[in-house]
């Protein structure tokens, strides 16, 4: 049981790692170098490889970190034969999506 | 670089004394940066929302976190997470610090009476009847304590307003989750806060989600912050042995009330 408990806990890790990676190297990036902001798209930066593109990736891949978490939790409930919760968890994602869908408009 | 500074002395704090840095990155922010209180929600709900994913992970390895009651909890603090956020958009500013230095005084005044409920440990024969009964950890020397969860359907109410507080003003909700889950649900103290910080990574990530949704997320300025929290609850949490927090909790609130009085301070237009 203890075993299964880490796929929440890596559900959570790997997301903030990799968005602690981006950030920081593409915050030091701007620093060193003062580039200015010139591209407030994300996918627009991203493509270019611009710095400002690769924080705004970070930043998402940061704040969503919890989210993953929620999907790892999924796992953990299916895997433990908890249908119950399981569903609880389907409902409070699902919640969690449409209220960024209504958010971004 | 100040901050980073910032950040680092909000992610420490935040670990000694279990509360969530945003007790001190929204009045920093506003006061000394000149941002608007919903850009400072924003920026320390994505702090707090990294440094809380860090700890929780800690927790839930350590079997330490319900995570089936902070799952039912959490059905209230996202909604009103979400909720709030989108209302603070369209909140004059004021509003929001004064409600902030509101709350931060409450927990002040919490954090000097730390009232803690120990939790009864229920007797063998009668769990296999009782529903909400959860097994979890205390420590992680210590092996595992058996608590039934009371007054679910009132709490989930009462988390729906933490978390709409929560995203308003930019703070965690540690404050007020851990009282209730202790006292009001008579889930074991140590329980509760690794279920919180739980919790309140999730919570702040919806709030911040929608601020930066909408554009009020200052990506530089965010990101100087989060590390700095992410670095200063890291070194707070593995160095918070050597400290005695205890005796420290009392010059803390009265920091804390400090802050409160600046802020509300801020809202009047005087600083």
């Amino acid at each position: 049981m203890k075993k299964d408990l880490r796929i929440i806990a890596n559900a959570f890790l790997f997301p903030l790692y990799i968005g602690l990676g981006l950030t920081f190297i593409s915050f030091s990036t701007i620093l060193l170098f003062n580039i200015e902001d010139n591209s407030r798209e994300l996918f627009e930066g991203l493509w270019a490889l611009q710095p400002y593109g690769v924080l705004e990736l970070g930043i998402l891949i940061l704040i969503l970190s919890p989210f993953f978490a929620m999907l790892g939790a999924v796992v953990y409930f299916v895997k433990q034969n908890d249908r119950k919760y399981a569903l609880l968890t389907t409902v409070v994602i699902l919640i969690l999506t449409i209220a960024i869908i209504i958010g971004a408009f | 670089m100040g901050l980073l500074f910032i950040g680092l002395i909000a992610g420490m704090i935040g670990s000694f004394f279990g509360v969530g840095g945003g007790i001190m990155v929204v009045p920093a922010l506003t006061i000394l940066y000149g941002l608007t209180a919903q850009q400072s929600a924003a920026i320390s709900l994505m702090g707090i929302a990294t440094a809380s994913s860090y700890a929780a992970s800690y927790f839930i390895r350590r079997d330490m976190v319900n995570i089936r009651l902070g799952m039912i909890l959490l059905v209230g603090t996202i909604i009103g997470s979400v909720t709030g956020a989108m209302v603070a958009i369209f909140i004059e500013q004021w509003i929001l610090l004064g409600l902030f230095s509101m709350v931060v005084l409450y927990s002040a005044f919490y954090m000097i009476r730390n009232p803690e409920r120990l939790s009864v440990p229920i007797s063998g024969s009668s769990t296999s009847k009782a529903s909400f009964v959860y097994s979890n950890r205390v420590d992680v020397t210590k092996g595992y304590v058996q608590y039934q969860a009371r007054r679910i359907p009132s709490s989930v109410g009462i988390s729906g307003v933490s978390g709409a507080l929560s995203s308003l003003i930019g703070i965690g909700g540690g404050s007020i989750n851990v009282p209730v889950m202790n006292v009001w649900m008579g889930i074991p103290m140590k329980i509760s806060t690794s279920t919180s910080s739980f919790m309140i990574s999730v919570t702040a990530m919806s709030g911040a989600i929608i601020y930066y949704l909408n554009g009020i997320l200052l990506p530089t300025v965010a990101v100087a912050v989060a590390l700095g929290m992410f670095i200063g609850s890291y070194a707070g949490s593995h160095s918070v042995k050597y400290f005695d927090t205890r005796s420290m909790r009392k010059y803390f609130s009265i920091f804390m009330a400090f802050l409160a009085v600046v802020t509300l301070l801020k809202a009047g237009g005087i600083l």
